[in-house]
């Protein structure tokens, strides 16, 4: 029997050669982009997994707050970690303690090579007892023992020593710390939230660090994980953190902070912390993957089984012979079912190499490393076998429940088949398909549409002529005020200043106290950024009332800028009056001097909250908070303005490769993951559209074969080509139409869900909804318009005779 | 058969065609995508009858029909004349006790018409009954019982032989 349903399902293949390969191709199509970002679901939900001790792994975090207004740090202070590996020994098994000097970039030398290295960390010596990197070369438990260690990855490997064994080498960290290579970490095999090229062993910058910073547990600079044992319930050891924060922290500060645990697999997709160690990934990403890959699957299954239906139909008389000849309802279906089967082994076949070929491109669209070799095979065989034989299943449902209705009489006699004749099922599944492709189209569009819109918004600062340039962590800080002296001599410069963080990227939260008085411990953390001189100016920010820093002005022990936000969070009523008011800091008396329009200095993701500007003002501090040169052009002759820049640079600090970039450039690659997200929805909408082109191409022959007589005696008795070519295409635009009357609400619904995350966001405009619509009808009509205009062509003598 | 099938299940009604029931069509009716011996074979397969006894009983009929040398051709390959025997062969395969045919010469023409229905009056002395719906007063004529419909009402009948069984 089998053989048989075989036979005759190859030989139909062949005979209707143009609806197998639209058959195979939908499918294989459809289960491999299916597949496709199965695989990407499953790789982002396998982040930092690869650690044996992954489950027991836990980040620390700490929470200040006042208000609502904070921080919400992913790091720690120093002392955190050894702190709570002395007063929990029964619950915590080890800890470590990860640390970059909050830096942009580090300069790396190797002989004559030289260069500014962005993935460079310190780390304590239990760092491989903690993680299971995978090292290529070298031995973990050995590696970080020593001070002066570092292990890289292969990529910096090749990079600094090419073919030579980089093993014993020794590099050199800002030209003065020496490094010993003594391992090398294989990348390649895993994924997680921490990427890292260099880790070198804390030890070795212990004279880089003050001595006060080590011991501040204010500052909080160190990523802290702690490895529970075995039998230690993370909840439990929360609520033993207050008592750490009690015993150590200065007591102004302990009254708002708050610790607690955050398990290591959960940072990837859930943690948006401030200071995150790299830019994590979003579960509503992931979600959306979801959602997308659901709808290119039942787009999948619809359009199989249209084509299927359509194909079934042509079989008519094969199905009522075999109904005379005595086989059941159940033979004909189980025949059916395994020639769906069989189209869905061809398209799973196919399917392997179409996810070959397409691996690369969607890796790229995500920007994850995510290579064939890396992709797990055992979640690639299940999906692309799942999903095809599930719609090879589900799509044979359908036709399979009218081939037992057919009647062998009829069928043999050559009438049409009545139970596909008018079919409501066939078209509601034509309008979701429709629907599902016209919501596709319409959130693609509108996720545009903000990520433009944040790109392109009025930030309240000037970002597209500001170059910013890192600036090493040395004494060379020290040199800014005469660097920023020679830099104003050169051409087209116009305004130089200097930061702690890159504006509108990062800032930092620092402690205030809003009383005058002496001895008044009631402190504050406000979001803030601690400057150099001419900072509103350079940043071209709107000063409402007050003025901006001078210098003869003692205002670096005594004034700070503060945003309109902060005047309305501190209930001091209108801009006017809140200059003169105290916001005291550990440096200083000082008083805001100044108030400034509200600006996003963070992403549009984020409300504007309360914002202090500050100057820095002793040599330490100076050291410490000098990070960025921000240099304002005014855009005139780009090439030389940065000639210049790089030869005072030079000048200042010969030892160190020039580095730049333009903060409009960075700033845009906040909405990257946004931007991403828009443009595989573009892809993958383009994907569904496809397919459905297929289903559609399908079902229109399908029609017209059902209207064959219809036709013939229409043309039979005078009516037009272009008459007949309308009344074929009708059926199609009223299904559009309902389509858009569906997709329309519900699209218009789920955008505005989306869009409220967002405080900074578009006004939804009818233009999507309606290219949408426009879209989705022009494909349709010149999808079925093969057919339509073929049946009017036809002379309908043929088909008269037929009847 | 003595059984009443009007009421029947869909599989019971599937079954008896199966069994007990052989058609002949005037358009022949043959898989298009099947070969002469799969189209012959198709019946069989639906009894559940082993791979060699199908090829014995499907060779022996083909041999007996004159058609063994058509066996890997398809239907559109051959002759109306010949398609009509494969369909005839098809219909006796399974040995019925009954062969339905509609109008088994219409689509054929004289000398066809003819040596089918031989075929049936060969396959009717062997023990099948053959009844055959037609137009044609030749294709009557090699019946032992005809019955005239006039508007679906019996006008008359005749007993030309006295029937075998």
């Amino acid at each position: 029997m089998l053989k048989n349903y075989f036979t005759i399902a190859l030989r139909n293949l062949y005979k209707h050669w143009v609806y197998s390969i639209l058959n195979i191709v939908g499918l294989a199509v459809g289960i491999s982009f299916f597949t496709l970002l199965f695989i990407i679901i499953q790789y982002e939900l396998s982040y930092d997994r690869v650690h044996t001790k992954a489950d027991r792994i836990y980040r620390v975090i700490e929470k200040i707050e006042q208000n609502g207004v904070g921080e919400e740090s992913a790091s720690l202070p120093f002392l955190f970690a050894p702190t709570a590996l002395e007063e929990f020994p029964e619950q915590i098994e080890n800890a470590v303690r990860i640390f970059n000097f909050q830096l942009f970039s580090h300069s790396i030398s190797y002989n004559e090579k030289r260069d500014n290295e962005h993935k460079f960390y310190f780390t304590d010596s239990t760092f491989f007892q903690v993680f299971d990197y995978p090292l290529i070369m070298g031995n973990p438990k050995e590696a970080l023992k020593h001070p002066n260690s570092v292990v890289i990855s292969y990529e910096m490997a090749q990079k600094y020593f090419g073919e030579d064994n980089p093993i014993g080498k020794v590099i050199y960290y800002e030209e003065s710390i020496p490094l010993t290579v003594k391992g090398i970490l294989n990348k390649k095999d895993y994924a997680s939230h921490f990427d890292f090229d260099f880790i070198a062993s804390l030890s070795s910058v212990d004279s880089f660090i003050h001595p006060m910073m080590y011991t501040s547990w204010v500052w909080n600079p160190c990523w802290t994980y702690l490895v529970l044992k075995e039998d230690t319930n993370p909840n439990n050891l929360n609520v033993l953190f207050p008592l750490v924060i009690e015993k150590y922290f200065p007591p102004k500060l302990a009254r708002h902070v708050n610790i607690y645990l955050q398990p290591l697999t959960d940072i990837h997709l859930y943690s948006h912390l401030d200071y995150e160690i790299s830019e994590n990934g979003e579960q509503t990403h992931i979600i959306s993957f979801g959602i997308i890959a659901s709808l290119i699957l039942i787009i999948t299954i619809i359009n199989f089984t249209n084509l299927s239906t359509a194909r079934y139909s042509m079989r008519a008389k094969e199905i009522g012979i075999r109904k005379a000849i005595g086989a059941d309802k159940s033979e004909l279906v189980q025949q059916f079912l395994v020639e769906s089967l069989f189209i869905s082994a061809i398209g799973i076949v196919s399917a392997f190499v179409l996810i070959e070929v397409f691996l690369p491109y969607v890796a790229d669209l995500t920007n994850r490393d995510l290579t064939y070799n890396k992709v797990d095979k055992t979640t690639l065989v299940t999906s692309l076998f799942g999903s095809g034989l599930i719609v090879g299943f589900l799509s044979s449902i359908y036709p399979s429940y009218y081939l037992s209705k057919f009647l062998p009489a009829e069928v043999i006699n050559g009438e049409p088949i009545s139970g596909m004749k008018s079919s409501n099922f066939r078209s509601i599944l034509v309008i979701l398909q429709f629907c599902i492709t016209i919501y596709l189209l319409i959130s693609t569009m509108v996720s545009f549409s903000q990520v433009e819109y944040m790109r392109n918004a009025e930030t309240g600062f000037e970002k597209d002529k500001i170059i910013i340039i890192p600036m090493p962590n040395t004494s060379v800080r020290l040199k800014y005020e005469d660097m920023k002296e020679k830099l104003l001599k050169g051409p087209n410069i116009k305004s130089v200043t200097v930061t702690e963080e890159i504006l509108g990227l990062n800032h930092q939260t620092h402690d205030f106290t809003p009383k005058n008085k002496e001895g008044d411990d009631e402190i504050i953390f406000l979001p803030s950024l601690v400057v150099g001189y001419d900072f509103i100016k350079t940043f071209d920010i709107q000063l409402l009332v007050g003025r901006e820093f001078h210098k003869d002005s003692l205002d670096e022990a005594g004034a700070v800028i503060v945003n309109q936000e902060l005047v309305r969070f501190m209930e001091w009523g209108t801009a006017e009056n809140a200059i003169g008011k105290p916001l005291r800091t550990s440096y200083g008396n000082e008083k805001v001097i100044g108030v400034v329009e509200n600006f996003n200095f963070e992403s549009l993701r984020e409300e504007v909250t309360p914002f202090v500007i500050d100057l820095a003002n002793m040599q330490g501090a100076k050291i410490s908070y000098y990070k960025y040169i921000a240099i304002r052009i005014d855009g005139k002759d780009y090439a030389e303005t940065l000639g210049y820049i790089e030869s005072v640079w030079k000048k200042f600090i010969p030892n160190r490769i020039f580095e730049y970039f333009f903060l409009n450039k960075r700033l845009s690659k906040l909405y990257l993951s946004e931007l991403k997200l828009g443009v595989i929805s573009a892809n993958f909408s383009l994907v569904a559209i496809f397919i459905a082109c297929l289903g559609l191409f399908g079902l229109s022959s399908f029609i017209v074969e059902q209207k064959r007589k219809e036709i013939a005696i229409r043309k039979a008795i005078g009516t037009t080509n272009t008459s007949i070519v309308f009344l074929l295409s009708n059926e199609f635009i009223s299904l559009v139409g309902i389509s858009l009357l569906i997709a329309w609400p519900f699209s218009y619904f789920m955008l505005n869900i989306w869009l409220e995350r967002f405080p900074f966001r578009i006004e939804l405009s009818y233009v999507p909804f309606l290219s949408s619509g426009l879209i989705v009808l022009f494909i349709t009509l010149i999808t079925v318009s093969y057919h339509t205009i073929r049946a009017a062509m036809k002379n309908p003598v043929h088909d008269l005779n037929r009847e | 058969m003595a059984e009443e099938v009007g009421k029947a299940y869909s599989k019971r009604r599937a079954q008896l065609r199966r069994e007990q029931i052989g058609f002949v069509f005037q358009n022949f009716n043959l898989i298009d995508e099947l070969t002469i011996f799969e189209n012959i074979e198709l019946p069989l397969i639906y009894q559940r009858v082993p791979a060699s006894h199908r090829m014995k009983m499907v060779n022996r009929v083909m041999e007996r029909l004159q058609i063994a040398h058509k066996r890997n051709y398809f239907p559109q390959q051959i002759s109306g004349g010949q398609q009509q025997r494969v369909a005839v062969a098809r219909a006796v395969v399974t040995k019925p006790k009954l062969i339905l045919a509609d109008e088994p010469t219409g689509n054929l023409d004289s000398v066809r018409g003819q040596e089918v229905m031989e075929m049936l009056v060969q396959l009717n002395e062997a023990g099948t009954t053959v009844i055959i719906v037609t137009h044609s007063s030749a294709a009557a004529d090699y019946s032992n019982r005809i019955i005239n419909l006039f508007d679906g009402q019996i006008v008359s009948e005749n007993i030309t032989q006295i029937p075998r069984s």
